[in-house]
């Protein structure tokens, strides 16, 4: 992860950490193994959020003499924003009698609702997900879906592209317009579901 | 369908609820009323059937050619390819027909939840002192509702070729369990059809009887067996057989279910099971609906996986001209959700945005609520009788500069009369470019020397308190924007309290119906502009001659009207 900026002494701290690629942490997220968490830039990570970027698979035995390179668990892409509340839990399964947790991967411009539980095993790009929703293990959510506030998608199911997705569990109520994701974001436009986040990134403050 | 205010709604030209455009406004301070035109010529935002005819941006589409927007019921839609949601495999038209538009691969979803089922190897018990290896046994497990094939009794030995496994086993089932269960769906429709054919040919079409016979007709047979002896006309005409008219179906070989009345021990079985059911064990209509299988379930016990239902992938096209307004890359795998074509309404015509005037920017949106406490805001109603100002931004997408014109009647169409006034109905906004031609231009400006006093004004009009509303002033302008003031008071639920008392038919007449409370306004809005011959696609297209319109330069002047409905709040009591 990069070097937070130096911190200048002020009387009060700022709620956000913010990097120098432009991502802002913060100061009350819950943040477990930072080392094996990737946030690609500009990308907001919450009050009260918690990553458990503790949970990641074992790495191989290194050859000798070598060090074991880092494994990442999470990694987020740009411009997405993870809202208060969440928490972000790799996918583990218990095969064997060997408990093996998968790597996570987020995807550009993904708004996680506040309160949602995230275990996907990935969530691709433009990807809307509402407030109080449940994505259990190994579930997969393919780009430019919305899932609407209070769903809980079952594991392993996997989410065609462009579809609205809604009910406990999980149906494909319908799919997004043409127009998803365009048009919104300009100066002093109102933020639109699955566009262009970097507004939005930019007002939290 | 959006219920968060403020919203736009576009209305596309399709419905008769949108018929001609008003004139043209002059730039007088108030909105000129329609009152020349007739009144039905306003749309009118509560008409039963005004939310067919409305659509948001996002799903409007335009059409180039006919230069038009095209709502969901303007275009048609062709199918590309079918693809199974859960393996994303791209299934063959040939091959959909054939498996019933379902994914004849591993793809089965828990008949009790419609979530999917994993194929899962069963724990194996090893017993002591065993040295084969123990066979790998797989079921259909569902993670949601716990369901799983075991329920059914199924299980398979291999994870691949489930549906084989599958088929097989209800082949089983159906065999051991014929008493009870009447003959398959399938079965039942494959004996009957064989049985309507057989039927038909045998009942004799009378067409031609000797067609497929060496003598072409019956004289010629007669004269040829006369010739060489034999029986005579008669005694042939006698053994021919009577044709026997057409029957119906007679037991389950020929595909008729027959029940009786006498099938006592059948029932009393049937009947001793319903009475130790409990409701969950009976199968709802979704459940039945699910899969051809199930039909017949009526026990929870009796149902069968369901195969995934294929999805399908669609373009579409506009009804008037044949000109592909949406083709999305037939690729289903591919990473990114891409388009070859794609034509949006958003990027043809200018967009309208209304907020408060005192809000500030921008706009809690309750899509993008990132604390809890944003989701329990609800947005205060607002109060009759009281003037609101609102700031409605219209944006321009297209690369002229544009002159949008205006027109909402002065009160709104509906049981709660508000009225509605905009400041400044015609104006002009610029031109959508590229940002660098913002910077570009904006660099010069402030060579020119009005630039201090254009910073200067910036700097103070950041508080914009002191700012007061006039009417034919724009309120903003940014590049490609222009915001203008509407002065907006809400109409009461409740009518004033008369003194005559009230007759049954007047009261009923007042009370509020639901979705009258919501203040939607129904605004006309009328663009030109003019683009020069070279650019000039459509028309190209169209194989138009040019015509020198003006005379100047070869401009062509096009314009685009269309309704739409700003909602703007809710109304409560006063």
């Amino acid at each position: 992860m990069s070097r937070p900026a130096p911190v200048t002494r002020r009387s009060a701290k700022t709620e956000y950490i913010e990097t120098d690629t432009g991502n802002k942490i913060s100061r009350r997220a819950r943040i477990e193994g930072k080392q094996n968490i990737m946030l690609a830039g500009k990308s907001v990570v919450m009050a009260g959020a918690t990553l458990r970027g503790d949970l990641h698979r074992k790495s191989d035995k290194p050859a000798e003499g070598e060090k074991g390179g880092s494994v990442t668990a999470i990694s987020v892409g740009k411009a997405s924003i993870i809202s208060t509340d969440c928490t972000i839990r790799p996918p583990m399964r218990l095969s064997r009698g060997q408990m093996t947790f998968y790597p996570m991967r987020i995807g550009d411009n993904v708004f996680i609702g506040t309160g949602t539980h995230v275990s996907a095993l990935s969530i691709s790009s433009h990807v809307h997900i509402g407030a109080g929703c449940v994505l259990s293990p190994f579930c997969v959510i393919k780009e430019s879906c919305k899932i609407l506030p209070g769903t809980v998608v079952p594991s392993h199911m996997i989410i065609p592209p462009g579809s609205i997705v809604a009910g406990r569990p999980a149906r494909v109520i319908g799919e997004v317009g043409e127009g998803w994701g365009q048009g919104g974001g300009g100066e002093g436009e109102e933020y639109v579901e699955g566009g262009d986040l970097r507004p939005l990134v930019r007002s939290i403050k | 369908m959006a219920a968060t205010f403020p919203y736009t709604h576009y209305a596309c030209s399709c419905s008769d609820l949108t018929t001609s455009a008003p004139p043209s406004v002059s730039a007088k301070r108030a909105s000129l009323a329609p009152g020349d035109t007739p009144e039905d010529s306003t749309f009118n935002p509560h008409d039963p059937r005004a939310n067919y005819a409305l659509s948001p941006l996002d799903r409007l589409l335009f059409c180039d050619e006919c230069e038009e927007i095209r709502c969901q019921r303007c275009y048609g839609e062709e199918i590309i390819h079918w693809y199974c949601p859960t393996c994303l495999f791209e299934v063959p038209s040939s091959a959909v027909r054939s498996d019933g538009n379902r994914c004849s691969r591993n793809c089965y979803n828990c008949p009790v939840c419609t979530a999917g089922l994993a194929v899962t190897a069963m724990p194996q018990h090893h017993f002591g002192g065993e040295n084969d290896p123990p066979e790998d046994t797989y079921i259909l497990q569902c993670h949601y509702c716990d369901w799983s094939s075991l329920d059914i009794g199924v299980q398979f030995n291999k994870p691949t070729k489930i549906t084989e496994q599958l088929a097989k086993h209800r082949k089983h089932k159906a065999a051991s369990g014929k008493s009870l269960q009447h003959l398959d769906h399938d079965e039942a429709f494959a004996n009957l059809t064989a049985f309507y054919k057989e039927q038909l040919s045998e009942s004799g079409d009378l067409q031609n009887p000797y067609s497929n016979s060496p003598y072409s007709s019956p004289s010629n047979l007669a004269r040829i067996m006369s010739l060489y002896g034999g029986l005579s006309v008669d005694a042939l005409k006698k053994t021919r057989e009577k044709p026997q008219p057409m029957r119906e179906a007679r037991g389950e070989k020929e595909g008729a279910l027959t029940y009786s009345v006498n099938n006592e021990v059948a029932d009393d079985a049937v009947m001793k099971s319903v009475q130790n059911l409990s409701w969950d064990e009976t199968t709802t209509a979704h459940q039945r609906l699910s899969s051809p299988l199930n039909n017949d379930a009526k026990l929870v016990h009796d149902l069968w996986p369901v195969a995934t239902a294929l999805r399908t992938r669609k373009c579409r096209r506009c009804r008037s001209c044949p000109q592909y307004l949406s083709y999305p890359d037939p690729k289903v795998k591919v990473n990114n959700l891409r388009y070859k074509i794609r034509v949006l309404a958003l990027n043809h015509i200018p967009r309208l945005a209304i907020r408060s005037l005192q809000a500030t920017l921008p706009l809690p949106n309750p899509s993008f609520a990132l604390r809890a406490e944003d989701l329990q805001q609800q947005q205060p109603d607002l109060r009759p009788h009281i003037t609101q100002q609102y700031v409605l931004t219209i944006r321009n997408p297209i690369l002229e500069p544009i002159k949008v014109t205006l027109a909402t009647p002065s009160t709104t169409p509906c049981r709660v009369a508000s009225r509605v006034t905009i400041l400044c109905p015609s104006f002009t906004v610029g031109p959508a470019g590229d940002v660098w031609d913002e910077a570009l231009s904006s660099s010069t400006n402030s060579m020119a020397g009005g630039g201090r006093q254009a910073a200067l004004s910036s700097l103070t009009a950041g508080e914009s308190l002191d700012r007061q509303p006039e009417a034919g002033k724009i309120w903003e302008r940014t590049r490609n924007s222009t915001s203008v003031v509407i002065e907006i008071v809400p109409g009461s639920l409740s009518s004033p309290p008369s003194i005559v008392p009230k007759t049954q038919a007047e009261l009923e007449a007042e009370e509020v119906d639901e979705g009258d409370e919501v203040l939607e306004v129904p605004v006309h809005v009328r663009a030109e502009w003019e683009v020069s011959e070279d650019h000039d696609d459509a028309a190209a297209k169209k194989g138009m001659l040019k015509v020198n319109i003006d005379g100047e330069g070869g401009k062509v002047k096009k314009e685009c009207a269309y309704w739409c409905v700003l909602g703007v709040g809710r109304i409560g009591e006063g």
